[in-house]
Protein backbone atom coordinates (compact mmCIF):
# COMPACT_ATOMS: atom_id res chain seq x y z
CA UNK A 1 0.00 0.00 0.00
CA UNK A 2 2.95 2.49 0.70
CA UNK A 3 5.39 2.20 -1.73
CA UNK A 4 9.12 2.59 -0.81
CA UNK A 5 8.45 3.10 2.45
CA UNK A 6 11.63 1.85 3.49
CA UNK A 7 13.82 4.35 0.89
CA UNK A 8 12.17 6.91 2.37
CA UNK A 9 12.10 6.44 5.86
CA UNK A 10 15.82 5.63 5.16
CA UNK A 11 16.53 9.00 3.94
CA UNK A 12 14.98 11.03 6.17
CA UNK A 13 16.52 8.95 8.84
CA UNK A 14 20.07 10.11 7.56
CA UNK A 15 19.17 13.64 7.47
CA UNK A 16 17.21 13.94 10.66
CA UNK A 17 19.63 11.36 12.29
CA UNK A 18 17.20 10.60 14.69
CA UNK A 19 14.00 8.23 14.56
CA UNK A 20 11.37 10.41 16.47
CA UNK A 21 12.00 13.42 13.52
CA UNK A 22 12.31 11.08 10.91
CA UNK A 23 9.11 9.28 11.29
CA UNK A 24 7.00 12.78 11.68
CA UNK A 25 8.83 13.57 8.10
CA UNK A 26 8.00 10.70 6.13
CA UNK A 27 4.56 10.42 7.62
CA UNK A 28 4.25 14.58 6.72
CA UNK A 29 5.87 13.28 3.02
CA UNK A 30 3.22 10.40 2.35
CA UNK A 31 0.36 13.06 3.04
CA UNK A 32 1.85 15.24 0.71
CA UNK A 33 2.51 12.27 -2.26
CA UNK A 34 -0.90 11.36 -1.93
CA UNK A 35 -2.28 15.20 -2.33
CA UNK A 36 0.10 15.85 -4.95
CA UNK A 37 -0.58 12.40 -6.90
CA UNK A 38 -2.48 13.66 -9.42
CA UNK A 39 -0.22 15.64 -10.23
CA UNK A 40 2.43 13.21 -10.72
CA UNK A 41 3.17 12.29 -14.67
CA UNK A 42 6.44 10.39 -14.33
CA UNK A 43 6.97 7.09 -14.44
CA UNK A 44 9.11 6.10 -11.43
CA UNK A 45 7.59 6.78 -7.75
CA UNK A 46 10.88 6.19 -6.09
CA UNK A 47 12.63 9.38 -7.22
CA UNK A 48 9.60 11.48 -6.98
CA UNK A 49 8.56 10.67 -3.62
CA UNK A 50 11.92 10.76 -2.23
CA UNK A 51 12.17 14.69 -3.76
CA UNK A 52 9.04 14.77 -1.49
CA UNK A 53 11.08 13.44 1.87
CA UNK A 54 13.64 15.43 1.23
CA UNK A 55 11.76 18.53 0.97
CA UNK A 56 10.09 18.04 4.02
CA UNK A 57 13.37 17.45 5.97
CA UNK A 58 14.95 20.22 4.46
CA UNK A 59 12.53 22.74 5.79
CA UNK A 60 12.28 20.96 9.24
CA UNK A 61 15.96 21.32 9.53
CA UNK A 62 15.79 24.99 8.31
CA UNK A 63 12.91 25.45 10.86
CA UNK A 64 14.83 24.10 14.06
CA UNK A 65 18.52 25.72 12.89
CA UNK A 66 17.32 29.03 11.15
CA UNK A 67 19.63 28.81 8.76
CA UNK A 68 19.55 26.71 5.21
CA UNK A 69 20.94 23.14 5.41
CA UNK A 70 21.34 23.26 1.17
CA UNK A 71 23.27 26.18 1.60
CA UNK A 72 27.13 26.77 1.14
CA UNK A 73 29.42 24.15 2.55
CA UNK A 74 33.23 23.52 2.73
CA UNK A 75 33.47 21.16 -0.20
CA UNK A 76 37.43 21.20 0.48
CA UNK A 77 39.44 18.85 2.56
CA UNK A 78 42.04 20.44 4.75
CA UNK A 79 45.50 19.34 5.49
CA UNK A 80 47.49 17.24 3.18
CA UNK A 81 45.62 14.22 1.52
CA UNK A 82 46.87 11.02 1.72
CA UNK A 83 44.72 9.01 -1.34
CA UNK A 84 46.45 6.01 -1.99
CA UNK A 85 44.60 3.18 -2.33
CA UNK A 86 46.64 0.64 0.15
CA UNK A 87 45.04 3.41 3.24
CA UNK A 88 41.59 3.44 1.71
CA UNK A 89 41.51 -0.68 1.28
CA UNK A 90 42.77 -1.12 4.76
CA UNK A 91 40.49 1.46 6.14
CA UNK A 92 37.79 -0.77 4.22
CA UNK A 93 38.56 -3.72 5.68
CA UNK A 94 39.07 -2.66 9.20
CA UNK A 95 36.11 0.20 9.88
CA UNK A 96 33.82 -0.66 12.34
CA UNK A 97 30.32 0.09 11.64
CA UNK A 98 29.63 2.48 14.34
CA UNK A 99 32.76 4.90 13.67
CA UNK A 100 31.47 4.49 9.76
CA UNK A 101 27.49 5.48 11.12
CA UNK A 102 29.18 7.70 13.89
CA UNK A 103 31.25 9.74 10.86
CA UNK A 104 28.88 10.03 8.30
CA UNK A 105 26.44 11.75 10.60
CA UNK A 106 28.67 14.60 10.78
CA UNK A 107 29.34 14.93 6.88
CA UNK A 108 27.22 18.05 5.75
CA UNK A 109 23.56 16.85 4.24
CA UNK A 110 24.77 17.86 0.90
CA UNK A 111 26.85 15.25 1.33
CA UNK A 112 25.25 12.83 3.29
CA UNK A 113 22.03 12.73 0.99
CA UNK A 114 24.04 11.68 -2.06
CA UNK A 115 25.81 8.81 -0.45
CA UNK A 116 22.64 7.67 1.07
CA UNK A 117 20.85 8.03 -2.48
CA UNK A 118 23.31 6.41 -4.37
CA UNK A 119 25.01 4.02 -2.28
CA UNK A 120 22.43 3.00 -0.08
CA UNK A 121 19.26 3.40 -2.09
CA UNK A 122 20.50 2.70 -5.98
CA UNK A 123 19.45 5.60 -7.67
CA UNK A 124 21.12 6.78 -10.69
CA UNK A 125 23.22 9.84 -10.86
CA UNK A 126 20.47 11.14 -13.26
CA UNK A 127 17.83 10.53 -10.79
CA UNK A 128 19.93 11.97 -7.95
CA UNK A 129 20.23 15.45 -10.18
CA UNK A 130 16.90 15.15 -9.70
CA UNK A 131 15.95 14.76 -6.40
CA UNK A 132 18.63 17.37 -5.09
CA UNK A 133 18.25 19.74 -7.87
CA UNK A 134 21.66 20.22 -8.67
CA UNK A 135 23.56 19.24 -12.69
CA UNK A 136 25.03 15.91 -13.31
CA UNK A 137 28.72 16.72 -12.77
CA UNK A 138 27.45 18.26 -9.42
CA UNK A 139 26.43 14.72 -8.52
CA UNK A 140 29.36 12.87 -9.69
CA UNK A 141 32.05 15.64 -8.08
CA UNK A 142 29.89 15.59 -4.96
CA UNK A 143 29.71 11.97 -4.38
CA UNK A 144 33.43 11.58 -4.98
CA UNK A 145 34.32 14.60 -2.51
CA UNK A 146 31.54 12.76 0.15
CA UNK A 147 33.19 9.40 -0.10
CA UNK A 148 36.77 10.92 0.39
CA UNK A 149 35.44 13.18 3.17
CA UNK A 150 34.36 10.22 5.00
CA UNK A 151 37.47 8.75 4.69
CA UNK A 152 39.82 11.32 6.04
CA UNK A 153 37.32 11.97 8.85
CA UNK A 154 36.76 8.65 9.70
CA UNK A 155 40.78 8.68 9.82
CA UNK A 156 41.30 11.67 12.21
CA UNK A 157 38.63 9.76 14.53
CA UNK A 158 40.91 6.54 14.64
CA UNK A 159 43.94 8.76 14.90
CA UNK A 160 42.49 10.88 17.69
CA UNK A 161 41.51 7.75 19.40
CA UNK A 162 44.57 6.07 19.24
CA UNK A 163 46.90 9.28 20.63
CA UNK A 164 44.34 9.88 23.88
CA UNK A 165 45.63 8.46 26.94
CA UNK B 1 42.53 12.55 -22.23
CA UNK B 2 44.73 13.53 -19.60
CA UNK B 3 45.66 12.04 -16.18
CA UNK B 4 43.14 15.41 -15.09
CA UNK B 5 40.22 14.47 -17.53
CA UNK B 6 40.87 10.96 -16.33
CA UNK B 7 40.95 11.00 -13.06
CA UNK B 8 37.69 13.38 -12.47
CA UNK B 9 35.66 10.22 -14.71
CA UNK B 10 36.86 7.50 -12.12
CA UNK B 11 33.66 8.14 -10.06
CA UNK B 12 31.61 7.65 -12.85
CA UNK B 13 33.53 4.74 -14.19
CA UNK B 14 33.46 2.69 -10.94
CA UNK B 15 29.80 3.62 -10.61
CA UNK B 16 29.11 2.40 -14.48
CA UNK B 17 27.70 5.62 -15.19
CA UNK B 18 30.18 6.30 -18.06
CA UNK B 19 28.89 5.86 -21.60
CA UNK B 20 31.12 2.77 -23.24
CA UNK B 21 33.52 5.20 -25.57
CA UNK B 22 34.31 6.93 -22.47
CA UNK B 23 34.51 3.88 -20.33
CA UNK B 24 37.04 2.36 -22.84
CA UNK B 25 39.24 5.19 -22.67
CA UNK B 26 39.22 5.14 -18.90
CA UNK B 27 40.37 1.59 -19.11
CA UNK B 28 42.83 2.28 -21.52
CA UNK B 29 44.27 4.95 -19.86
CA UNK B 30 44.48 2.58 -16.24
CA UNK B 31 46.10 0.28 -18.15
CA UNK B 32 49.36 1.83 -18.44
CA UNK B 33 48.81 5.12 -15.73
CA UNK B 34 49.90 3.37 -12.39
CA UNK B 35 49.12 6.53 -10.68
CA UNK B 36 45.31 7.03 -11.72
CA UNK B 37 44.99 3.15 -11.15
CA UNK B 38 45.95 3.96 -7.85
CA UNK B 39 43.41 6.71 -7.38
CA UNK B 40 40.94 4.37 -9.05
CA UNK B 41 41.64 1.95 -6.18
CA UNK B 42 41.18 4.21 -3.36
CA UNK B 43 38.09 5.87 -5.21
CA UNK B 44 36.63 1.80 -5.15
CA UNK B 45 37.49 1.03 -1.76
CA UNK B 46 35.94 3.83 -0.73
CA UNK B 47 32.80 3.25 -2.73
CA UNK B 48 33.05 -0.76 -0.95
CA UNK B 49 33.55 0.75 2.27
CA UNK B 50 29.87 3.12 2.19
CA UNK B 51 28.54 0.19 0.11
CA UNK B 52 29.09 -2.96 2.32
CA UNK B 53 29.24 -1.29 5.73
CA UNK B 54 26.87 1.58 5.85
CA UNK B 55 23.83 0.52 7.37
CA UNK B 56 19.91 0.84 5.81
CA UNK B 57 17.54 2.30 8.24
CA UNK B 58 14.60 -0.20 7.74
CA UNK B 59 11.16 1.83 8.54
CA UNK B 60 9.76 1.09 11.72
CA UNK B 61 7.36 -1.79 12.16
CA UNK B 62 4.76 0.77 13.22
CA UNK B 63 4.93 3.45 10.92
CA UNK B 64 3.20 1.70 8.25
CA UNK B 65 0.14 1.68 9.75
CA UNK B 66 0.44 5.14 11.49
CA UNK B 67 0.87 6.75 8.05
CA UNK B 68 -2.35 4.37 6.69
CA UNK B 69 -4.56 5.84 9.33
CA UNK B 70 -3.34 9.54 9.18
CA UNK B 71 -3.75 9.05 5.43
CA UNK B 72 -7.69 7.84 5.95
CA UNK B 73 -8.06 10.83 8.92
CA UNK B 74 -7.18 13.37 6.40
CA UNK B 75 -10.15 15.71 5.46
CA UNK B 76 -10.22 15.96 1.64
CA UNK B 77 -11.47 19.24 -0.24
CA UNK B 78 -12.34 16.84 -3.48
CA UNK B 79 -14.45 14.47 -3.10
CA UNK B 80 -13.71 10.50 -1.53
CA UNK B 81 -13.61 9.43 -4.34
CA UNK B 82 -9.66 10.74 -4.71
CA UNK B 83 -9.03 8.78 -2.14
CA UNK B 84 -10.32 5.81 -3.59
CA UNK B 85 -9.18 6.34 -6.86
CA UNK B 86 -5.20 7.60 -5.51
CA UNK B 87 -5.67 3.86 -3.72
CA UNK B 88 -6.85 1.62 -6.95
CA UNK B 89 -4.01 3.51 -8.99
CA UNK B 90 -1.04 3.52 -6.54
CA UNK B 91 -1.91 0.00 -6.24
CA UNK B 92 -0.68 -1.05 -9.21
CA UNK B 93 2.17 1.58 -9.36
CA UNK B 94 3.47 -0.12 -6.81
CA UNK B 95 3.26 -3.84 -8.37
CA UNK B 96 5.07 -2.49 -11.51
CA UNK B 97 7.77 -0.45 -9.30
CA UNK B 98 8.36 -3.80 -7.89
CA UNK B 99 9.34 -5.35 -10.83
CA UNK B 100 11.00 -2.23 -12.57
CA UNK B 101 13.25 -1.35 -9.23
CA UNK B 102 14.14 -4.67 -8.52
CA UNK B 103 17.63 -3.01 -7.87
CA UNK B 104 16.35 -1.17 -4.90
CA UNK B 105 13.99 -4.50 -3.26
CA UNK B 106 17.42 -6.20 -3.91
CA UNK B 107 19.34 -4.62 -1.16
CA UNK B 108 15.99 -4.89 0.32
CA UNK B 109 15.44 -4.45 3.76
CA UNK B 110 18.97 -4.87 5.66
CA UNK B 111 22.21 -5.83 4.47
CA UNK B 112 22.47 -9.50 4.44
CA UNK B 113 25.17 -11.92 3.78
CA UNK B 114 23.92 -12.14 0.17
CA UNK B 115 24.32 -8.45 -0.28
CA UNK B 116 27.92 -8.84 0.89
CA UNK B 117 28.81 -11.73 -0.92
CA UNK B 118 27.46 -10.12 -4.19
CA UNK B 119 29.74 -7.21 -3.35
CA UNK B 120 32.80 -9.18 -2.60
CA UNK B 121 32.40 -10.69 -6.57
CA UNK B 122 31.57 -6.92 -8.10
CA UNK B 123 34.39 -5.68 -6.16
CA UNK B 124 37.11 -8.43 -7.36
CA UNK B 125 35.92 -7.89 -10.44
CA UNK B 126 36.72 -4.16 -10.58
CA UNK B 127 39.59 -4.65 -8.64
CA UNK B 128 41.08 -7.06 -11.59
CA UNK B 129 39.89 -3.86 -13.99
CA UNK B 130 41.05 -1.02 -12.55
CA UNK B 131 44.68 -2.56 -11.67
CA UNK B 132 45.11 -4.42 -14.76
CA UNK B 133 45.50 -7.37 -13.19
CA UNK B 134 42.90 -9.34 -14.74
CA UNK B 135 44.50 -12.45 -16.07
CA UNK B 136 47.57 -14.26 -14.15
CA UNK B 137 47.80 -16.84 -17.42
CA UNK B 138 46.53 -14.97 -20.82
CA UNK B 139 45.79 -17.61 -23.35
CA UNK B 140 42.89 -17.97 -25.57
CA UNK B 141 43.67 -21.91 -25.03
CA UNK B 142 41.66 -24.02 -23.46
CA UNK B 143 43.41 -26.68 -22.64
CA UNK B 144 46.81 -24.18 -21.41
CA UNK B 145 44.27 -22.17 -19.28
CA UNK B 146 42.83 -25.38 -17.53
CA UNK B 147 45.67 -27.27 -16.57
CA UNK B 148 47.03 -23.99 -15.51
CA UNK B 149 45.38 -24.21 -12.31
CA UNK B 150 46.04 -27.44 -11.84
CA UNK B 151 48.33 -27.22 -8.42
CA UNK B 152 47.45 -24.02 -7.64
CA UNK B 153 43.62 -24.92 -6.47
CA UNK B 154 42.13 -28.23 -5.20
CA UNK B 155 39.23 -28.61 -7.86
CA UNK B 156 39.54 -28.24 -11.05
CA UNK B 157 37.01 -25.75 -13.51
CA UNK B 158 35.31 -26.22 -16.42
CA UNK B 159 36.79 -24.14 -19.43
CA UNK B 160 34.59 -24.04 -22.62
CA UNK B 161 35.99 -22.79 -25.41
CA UNK B 162 33.20 -20.57 -26.59
CA UNK B 163 35.00 -18.23 -28.94
CA UNK B 164 32.55 -19.44 -31.61
CA UNK B 165 29.66 -18.06 -30.44
CA UNK B 166 31.29 -14.67 -29.61
CA UNK B 167 32.59 -15.12 -26.42
CA UNK B 168 36.52 -15.67 -27.12
CA UNK B 169 38.55 -17.18 -23.78
CA UNK B 170 41.30 -14.28 -22.93
CA UNK B 171 42.54 -16.38 -19.95
CA UNK B 172 42.75 -16.90 -16.06
CA UNK B 173 43.90 -15.86 -13.00
CA UNK B 174 43.50 -16.29 -9.28
CA UNK B 175 41.24 -14.47 -7.08
CA UNK B 176 39.66 -14.47 -3.67
CA UNK B 177 35.96 -14.07 -2.51
CA UNK B 178 35.89 -13.51 1.26
CA UNK B 179 38.53 -15.64 2.24
CA UNK B 180 38.62 -19.04 0.05
CA UNK B 181 40.25 -19.03 -3.27
CA UNK B 182 38.52 -18.67 -6.73
CA UNK B 183 39.41 -19.81 -10.26
CA UNK B 184 38.35 -16.88 -12.10
CA UNK B 185 38.40 -17.80 -15.98
CA UNK B 186 38.21 -14.44 -18.33
CA UNK B 187 36.51 -14.01 -21.05
CA UNK B 188 35.45 -11.42 -23.59
CA UNK B 189 32.59 -9.69 -25.38
CA UNK B 190 33.39 -6.91 -27.37
CA UNK B 191 34.70 -4.19 -25.32
CA UNK B 192 33.42 -6.00 -22.38
CA UNK B 193 35.10 -8.38 -19.87
CA UNK B 194 33.22 -11.67 -18.52
CA UNK B 195 34.56 -12.98 -15.31
CA UNK B 196 33.61 -16.13 -14.23
CA UNK B 197 34.48 -17.14 -10.71
CA UNK B 198 34.59 -20.84 -9.85
CA UNK B 199 34.52 -22.28 -6.69
CA UNK B 200 33.31 -25.65 -4.44
CA UNK B 201 29.87 -25.75 -4.42
CA UNK B 202 27.96 -23.79 -1.93
CA UNK B 203 31.44 -21.53 -1.05
CA UNK B 204 29.28 -18.14 -1.18
CA UNK B 205 25.47 -17.41 -0.96
CA UNK B 206 24.76 -15.11 -3.67
CA UNK B 207 21.27 -14.56 -5.58
CA UNK B 208 21.30 -16.57 -9.21
CA UNK B 209 19.93 -13.21 -10.57
CA UNK B 210 21.44 -10.14 -9.74
CA UNK B 211 22.14 -6.32 -10.85
CA UNK B 212 24.73 -4.16 -9.06
CA UNK B 213 24.67 -0.65 -10.76
CA UNK B 214 26.12 -1.03 -13.66
CA UNK B 215 26.72 -4.80 -13.03
CA UNK B 216 25.61 -8.03 -13.82
CA UNK B 217 25.60 -11.70 -11.66
CA UNK B 218 24.58 -14.56 -12.68
CA UNK B 219 24.79 -18.06 -10.44
CA UNK B 220 24.79 -21.59 -11.58
CA UNK B 221 26.02 -24.97 -9.92
CA UNK B 222 27.59 -27.46 -12.47
CA UNK B 223 29.69 -30.43 -11.52
CA UNK B 224 29.08 -29.93 -7.57
CA UNK B 225 31.32 -26.44 -8.58
CA UNK B 226 29.75 -23.03 -8.28
CA UNK B 227 30.18 -20.32 -10.92
CA UNK B 228 29.39 -16.95 -10.78
CA UNK B 229 29.58 -14.76 -13.81
CA UNK B 230 30.29 -10.87 -13.51
CA UNK B 231 30.05 -8.24 -16.15
CA UNK B 232 28.90 -5.21 -16.99
CA UNK B 233 27.62 -6.43 -19.96
CA UNK B 234 23.40 -6.52 -20.73
CA UNK B 235 21.96 -9.12 -18.38
CA UNK B 236 20.35 -10.52 -21.84
CA UNK B 237 23.70 -11.24 -23.01
CA UNK B 238 25.28 -12.47 -19.69
CA UNK B 239 22.66 -14.77 -19.50
CA UNK B 240 23.19 -16.07 -23.51
CA UNK B 241 26.83 -16.14 -22.02
CA UNK B 242 25.54 -18.56 -18.92
CA UNK B 243 23.77 -20.85 -21.35
CA UNK B 244 25.97 -21.43 -23.76
CA UNK B 245 28.91 -21.92 -21.10
CA UNK B 246 26.66 -24.42 -19.28
CA UNK B 247 25.65 -26.03 -22.79
CA UNK B 248 28.93 -25.78 -23.90
CA UNK B 249 30.43 -27.68 -20.15
CA UNK B 250 28.16 -31.04 -20.48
Amino acid sequence: MLPHLDAAYNLARWLMRNEHDARDCVQDAYLRAFQAYARFRGNDGKPWLLTIVRNVCYSRLRQSRGVEPAGVFDETIHGAVDDSAEQAERLRREAGIELLQRTMETLPEAMREVIVLHDLEQLSYKEIATVVGIPLGTVMSRLARARLRLQQEMLRQLNQEETAP
Amino acid sequence: MNCDDIRKLLPAHLDGELDVVRDAEVVAHLDHCPACADLALAHAARRGLVQEKLPRHAAPPDLRASIVASLKNERRPESPKVIRLVFRQVLPLAAGLAIAATIGFEWGVRRTHRDVAVGEFVSAYVRAATTGHTMDVASSDQHTVKPWFRGRLDFSPTVPDLAADGFPLVGGRLDRIGDKPAAVLVYQRRKHVIDVFVSPAGAAAVPADTHRVGFNLLRWTQADQQYVAVSDLAASELADFARLFQAAAH
